[in-house]
């Protein structure tokens, strides 16, 4: 038997039937757009050689657009450049360190910041059931900004934002057939090209040394946005915040006050509501929905305080003949802390009152000792449990501070008579 | 058999090849007697006191010995039942006092099913002990 060779569109055609699915990959247009330099934040930003895929693509890429173009070792440009550590664009950029810069081996340092993507529209739907199914378009958008600095006078030239524009589409009746923009390839080509050329304005037909070195924004306090850990908190928020405590829940926090202590909410109902979200998006709160106060922002997007407006009143009586007013919310805070295994909750409440006798008092409460030890990794479910457990002890926080009040303003009217 | 001897090639070539270490400190190389050295493993994505090491980048990270925060996130393929994406992630911050002269090797574990258990944690290569987090019972 004779074998013929299959020739690329032949074998393409087979692997498709046999895969069932034709992918089609091409490479949208990168749009470069210069931008004067951002030097904000600059001892927080961190030059590393961390992404070295990212700096190994975009280095090739420069190469192909330039031969002249000479790239310097990363690591080598870094410990060049920082000698005792310190990597930050602040210490690049410190004039002490010019002559550091200049003795670094290199002409220019590219700094490539992080890459960003989103989907901005999806339209259809898709799926694979005994073969694929339907039809879905989404287009997304992936950005990546990059500064350039001359090493030789140790100043920051312009830098820019390249940006890409992909169309995912997908059609699926038993076979596939699916167009997948390369938003990587096209970034890294955009960003190659705005290098190539703003190193070729200042230095047009010359042989030129390049080193290249990521940005990262490292200060602890941000190391929340990292994009592991920002994920993971986006999850673990998305649950978290709704703080929406049932009457039920107003009951289960109260029923784990003392005798005594619930007797003080006898006759001392409250209520306040939320307005908002305003013309600028944000929402606000408000206390006692009839008398107009100042609007507090409330730094969050989901807390439903007309549900724990409605749980608290429709447990411990009605607005109507309060004897205790919430005038002011200051500030409202909760806070998720993960560590090591455990999630807990923590809340920050602050409130001014005023009293039966016109009095204002200011109460804040604090309560660290509420949340909720999760003993399992699994941020999702965790999330979840920590969602269902919220309410109550929101509700027990909120209780314990309008107790304070009472105790301190009202020590002879401990039973609300 | 050419193919397949290639093969064999690439897999011997790949599996020598001196591992990617990202040199995490400053100054001149130093003897690995002089440093601590972790190894994600495919698993893992880090950030060593705040700087990222992505996934499957770096095989090795070496730092001066003393005391790093690090998170880390761990990515496992799961069950579409619990995991629609077929992916899960679990995630831990860690903070931890690494000596000079050893390895450490990132692990997880996990339950199966609905509402699985994860555990992430961290193991000094010369002994097996745990150095960070908790291991699986």
């Amino acid at each position: 038997m004779k074998l013929t060779p299959l020739n690329g569109s032949s074998c393409a055609a087979v692997c498709a039937l046999l895969a069932g699915c034709l992918m089609v990959p091409y490479k949208p247009k990168a749009q470069v757009t210069p931008v004067a330099a951002d030097l904000y934040d600059a001892e927080h930003i961190v030059l590393t050689i961390g992404p070295r895929r990212l700096l190994h693509d975009i280095g090739k890429e420069i190469t192909n657009l330039d031969p002249q173009i000479q790239l310097v070792d990363s690591l080598t440009l870094r410990d060049a450049l920082f000698p005792s550590g310190g990597w930050t664009l602040a210490t690049l950029l410190n004039e002490a360190n010019r002559p550091i810069l200049a003795a670094s081996g290199a002409e220019y340092l590219a700094i490539i910041g992080q890459p960003s993507s989103e989907k901005t529209k999806s339209v259809g739907a898709f799926g694979f059931y005994m073969g694929f199914a339907g039809a879905l378009k989404e287009t997304e958008q992936s950005s990546i900004a990059i500064m350039l600095v001359d090493l030789k006078q140790g100043r920051m030239l312009n830098g820019a934002d390249i940006r890409a524009d992909g169309t995912t589409v997908a059609l699926g009746a038993f076979y596939a057939l699916i167009v997948v923009p390369r938003m990587d390839a096209s970034l890294h080509e955009g960003v190659g090209s705005a290098i190539v050329q703003a190193i070729r304005k200042a230095r047009p037909n010359a042989s030129v040394k390049v080193g290249l070195l990521a940005m990262e924004n490292a200060s602890y306090e941000a190391a929340e946005a990292k994009e592991a850990a920002e994920a993971r908190h986006a999850e673990l928020l998305k649950y978290a915040w709704m703080v929406a405590p049932t009457p039920e829940d107003w009951q289960a926090a109260f029923s784990r006050l003392g005798p005594e202590e619930q007797a003080h909410f006898k006759g001392a109902p409250i209520s306040f509501g939320v307005s908002g979200p305003a013309a600028d998006g944000k929402i606000y709160y408000r206390v006692n929905d009839a008398r107009p106060t100042d609007r507090i922002e409330s730094g969050v997007d989901r807390l439903d305080i007309a549900a724990i407006c409605d749980g608290f009143n429709r447990s411990f009586g009605n607005g109507s003949n309060s004897r205790w007013e919430i005038t002011e919310a200051l500030s409202f805070e909760k806070r998720v802390n993960v560590s090591g295994g455990a999630m807990t909750t923590r809340f920050e409440l602050s409130w001014n009152f005023r009293d039966p006798n016109g009095r204002a008092v200011s109460a804040s409460a604090t309560d660290a000792g509420l949340g909720t030890k999760v003993g399992i990794l699994s941020w999702k479910h965790a999330a979840k449990q920590v969602g269902a457990e919220t309410n109550q002890a929101f509700a027990l926080t909120f209780l314990k501070l309008v107790l304070s009040v009472l105790r301190e303003s009202a020590p002879t009217s401990a039973n609300g008579q | 058999m050419l193919a397949l001897g290639g093969l064999s090639l690439a897999a011997c070539a790949s599996s020598n090849a001196p591992p990617v270490a990202y040199k995490l400190y400053p100054g001149p190389v130093r003897p690995a007697a002089e440093l601590a050295e972790l190894k994600p493993g495919v698993n893992f994505a880090l950030a060593v006191d705040g700087l990222k090491v992505n996934q499957g980048e770096w095989d090795e990270v070496l730092l001066l010995p003393g005391r790093h925060q690090i998170d880390c996130v761990a990515e496992y393929g799961a069950s579409v039942m619990v995991e629609p994406s077929g992916f899960g992630h679990a995630g831990t911050h860690l903070e931890v006092d690494l000596a000079a002269g050893h390895a450490y090797a990132f692990h997880y574990a996990r339950t199966y099913g609905q509402g699985y258990r994860v555990w992430l944690w961290i193991e000094d290569g010369a002994d097996g002990s745990v150095v960070a987090g908790a291991k699986k019972p």
